[in-house]
Formats: C-alpha cells, sequence, structure tokens
C-alpha cells in the first residue's frame, strides 16, 4: 500500500533555534552531488542539541605528605582526600559492574578493588568486590571479602547471602543457618530479589536438614533392631 | 518423591556432598549441639510465613535454588538509592530523596564517574606530567621519606606496618587506574573508527 507522499516544502535558509532562550548559531552542512536522475535533498542546516552532556569540571590538588599520614593512620580515607563523593564513586563502581557482566572481568575487578581501598568504609564495595572474587573462583578471598562488608553493615543482604551460599557450599552448615537466618530477618518481606534468594534457601536449607537430622535419629534406632542378638546362631 | 526428599537433593546439589556426607554432617551438627541455629531459623519461617501454605510455584523456585549462580552482583545504581551512610566519602550537595533518586540514573552516574576519574588523575598527580606510572612511583617514594618515628602516637613498629599496607594500597589504586585509563583509549579508539567510518 502506497502512502501519500506529503507535500515539499523549502527548506529554511536558517532554522529556528532549538531552544528559545538560547539562540544557536546554525551551521549548514555540505550536501554532496546527487545521483543523475535523483532528486536533490533539501540541505538541512545542522543545529546542535539543546542539552549536551555536561563535561565535569572539578577542582584537584595533588596529595601531600600530611595527607598520606593521615590515610596510613586510618584517620582519613583516599576518597576523603581527594574530596570524592559517594556519587562519583559509585559511578565508577557502577562501570565496574558493566565491565564484568559484559565479560571484562579482570578490569571490573581491578576497579573494584581500587575503590575498596579509595574508601574501606563502604560495606557495599566489600561485598560487590566479594562477589566478582567468587565469580572469578578465588572463594578464600569472596569470603574475607563479605566478612569485612558484615563487620561494618551486619545488615547487608547481599554479603550475608552470598555468605551463606558459600558456607552451605563448603559445608559449613552451621555458620549457613546464622547468615540465613539473618537474611531472612533483614528482609522479611521478600521484597528484593536478595530477599527472595535468602528465603528459598533458607526453606530449602530448613527443610533438607529436618530431614536429615530425623534420618541421623532413625538410623541408629534401624541399626539397633536389625542387629543380630546375643543368643546362639541357630541350628540349621 | 516428597518434598522433603527434593530438599536433600538440592542441598547436595548446591553442596556438592552426596547425601550420605550431608547426613554425616547434620549428625556432627546434634552432636555439638548446634541445632540452635536450625530451630531459630525454622521460627523464623513460621512467623514470617502468614496466609496460605507455600504455593507450588514457591516450592518449584524453592527447588531451583541450586540452580541459580552463586555469588550475586548487586547493582550500584540500586545500592546508591538505599545507601544512608557517607562514611569515608567527602559530604555530597544533594541529601534529598529526589535528589538521590536523580544521583542514581545512568547519565548521572556517567558523569560522577568521569568527574571522580578527573578528581583521582589531579590527586595522585604530585606535579609529574608524565603518567600515572611515574606519578605512584613518587607517590611510594614519598611513602618511603615519612619520618615514621616522628609521628604521634601508637608504637613504631605499627607505623611502620601501617605505612607498608599505604604501599599496597597505592599498588591497588595505580592497578585500577591503569584499568580505568585503558578504557578511556579504548572507548576512544573506538568513537575514532566509528567516525572514520562514516567519513569513508
Amino acid at each position: 500500500m502506497k502512502h501519500p507522499r506529503p507535500p515539499a516544502t523549502p527548506a529554511p535558509s536558517t532554522a529556528p533555534a532549538a531552544s528559545s532562550n538560547k539562540p544557536s548559531t546554525p551551521t549548514t552542512v555540505p550536501t554532496a552531488k546527487p545521483a543523475l536522475g535523483a532528486k536533490p535533498l533539501p540541505s538541512r542546516p545542522f543545529t546542535p542539541p539543546a542539552v549536551l552532556p555536561k563535561t565535569p569540571t572539578v577542582t584537584t590538588t595533588p596529595i601531600t605528605e600530611a595527607q598520606l599520614v593521615e590515610i596510613a593512620l586510618g584517620k582519613t580515607t583516599f576518597a576523603e582526600a581527594m574530596g570524592m563523593t559517594r556519587q562519583e564513586a559509585f559511578g565508577l563502581a557502577q562501570g565496574a559492574y558493566r565491565f564484568f557482566e559484559f565479560g571484562q572481568r579482570e578490569r571490573g575487578l581491578a576497579i573494584m578493588q581500587m575503590l575498596v581501598e579509595l574508601n574501606p568504609k563502604t560495606a557495599a564495595f566489600h561485598a560487590l568486590l566479594g562477589a566478582m572474587q567468587g565469580r572469578l573462583g578465588d572463594e578464600r578471598s569472596a569470603s574475607e571479602s563479605y566478612t569485612r562488608a558484615l563487620a561494618l553493615e551486619p545488615a547487608n543482604l547481599s554479603a550475608r547471602v552470598n555468605r551463606a551460599e558459600l558456607f552451605l557450599k563448603q559445608g559449613v552448615l552451621d555458620a549457613a543457618l546464622d547468615d540465613l537466618l539473618a537474611a531472612t530477618k533483614a528482609d522479611p518481606q521478600q521484597k528484593t530479589a536478595l530477599g527472595k534468594r535468602a528465603w528459598r534457601l533458607a526453606r530449602t536449607t530448613s527443610s533438607a536438614l529436618k530431614e536429615l537430622i530425623a534420618r541421623a535419629k532413625a538410623a541408629p534406632a534401624k541399626a539397633a533392631s536389625s542387629a543380630p542378638s546375643k543368643g546362639p546362631p541357630p541350628r540349621r | 518423591m516428597s518434598t522433603i526428599n527434593s530438599s536433600v537433593q538440592t542441598l547436595s546439589t548446591m553442596t556438592g556432598m552426596s547425601e550420605v556426607e550431608l547426613q554425616k554432617r547434620a549428625q556432627e551438627m546434634v552432636a555439638a549441639g548446634k541445632v540452635k541455629g536450625l530451630s531459630a531459623l525454622e521460627q523464623q519461617l513460621v512467623v514470617q510465613t502468614t496466609g496460605p501454605k507455600q504455593s507450588t510455584v514457591e516450592a518449584f523456585q524453592a527447588m531451583g535454588v541450586g540452580n541459580a549462580e552463586p555469588h550475586a552482583l548487586e547493582e550500584p545504581a540500586q545500592v546508591l538509592g538505599h545507601l544512608q551512610t557517607e562514611a569515608g566519602f567527602a559530604p555530597s550537595p544533594t541529601t534529598t530523596t529526589a535528589g538521590m533518586t536523580s544521583q542514581m540514573s545512568p547519565a548521572a552516574l556517567d558523569t560522577a564517574a568521569a568527574a571522580g576519574q578527573q578528581r583521582m588523575g589531579g590527586f595522585f598527580t604530585v606535579g609529574k606530567k608524565d603518567g600515572p606510572a611515574s606519578a605512584f612511583e613518587s607517590i611510594n617514594k614519598m611513602i618511603s621519606e615519612v619520618d615514621v618515628a616522628g609521628i604521634q602516637g601508637g608504637d613504631e613498629s605499627s607505623r611502620q606496618l601501617a605505612f607498608e599496607k599505604l604501599k599496597l594500597q597505592m599498588q591497588r589504586i595505580s592497578q585500577g587506574m591503569q584499568a580505568l585509563t585503558n578504557t578511556l583509549n579504548q572507548n576512544h579508539e573506538t568513537a575514532k573508527t566509528a567516525i572514520n567510518n562514516l567519513r569513508a
């Protein structure tokens, strides 16, 4: 089906400004010579978009010896010393997360390790670093990172659920149960994806352990009932 | 097959241990008197399970727990939305809820990341224009030259240890910055290639 063509309107020599407040100078883009037989395209003036992404301008000061001493003594963090806000740090963390999720795992990990050094007081950074280390197979470092995150923020759900899973994988059942209990308390309504995961894990582990313990209790009784009597063996 | 048996199987798949091994661990737990954790967890599950019993869908999902990829990554943008503390960071100008929501947008985070990168570049320069590697070298030299004995508080050996730790921190920061710089170069190259392709 053919659609009716709109009537051709002559292009204005100068385009109106994109925003009425800010007049902008349009630039005419030179058009290539049209092919033989083809209709020449009307020249369209190029108008820059009204909102261009802002280039950040931050005032920076080089590190001093006094700041190094304060950082070494734990009185301040690198982030504080350089004036880095949490949004800036989380922006970098988001970049690291994206790298990791889209295949550049080593790069994502390096950026996360840097962020943990810049501000070791943020539990979320330790938790994310732990998850990255765990996915790369370094479970010992992952466990340490989760523990650091939980020391800073005991209600950190991500670190709690991931550590519980790690404990389960290692067969440390009692520690896993403690973490699962804390995780289910942190998100009792299962509002987050991690909370749902914690509840599913808790249900599975709880019912499995209940059954295993019941089996363990039943096993000696069964063994006792099936054990041979102390009397002499029956004669044939 | 009952649900309980499936739970044991799921736990077995998840832990990579046989059912026999799991049973042994459970027995050890009972022997060591560590069943308290299980009782507490069960109580929590009962208290919070209001309304109807666990649905078939939920039971099915619980069975799939073993198949989910472990070490879940939480997106930093989401964390920033409910972050209560600013400990360890410079104070940020926006603290209102509306401000926080706008801070979480991808564009705002990208801009903030670029600002953070600039800030780090300026901070770790130390008057050197030869690149980050030489800057970090001079910072390490600065750390070595700090008069540890002259610093007040604590004993000298612990201060020495703190400065050794600082060198390690600097190394990790340097590696992270290198990863970021490579990214920028790569983005620049990609953009250049795209522009050249358009021109051609």
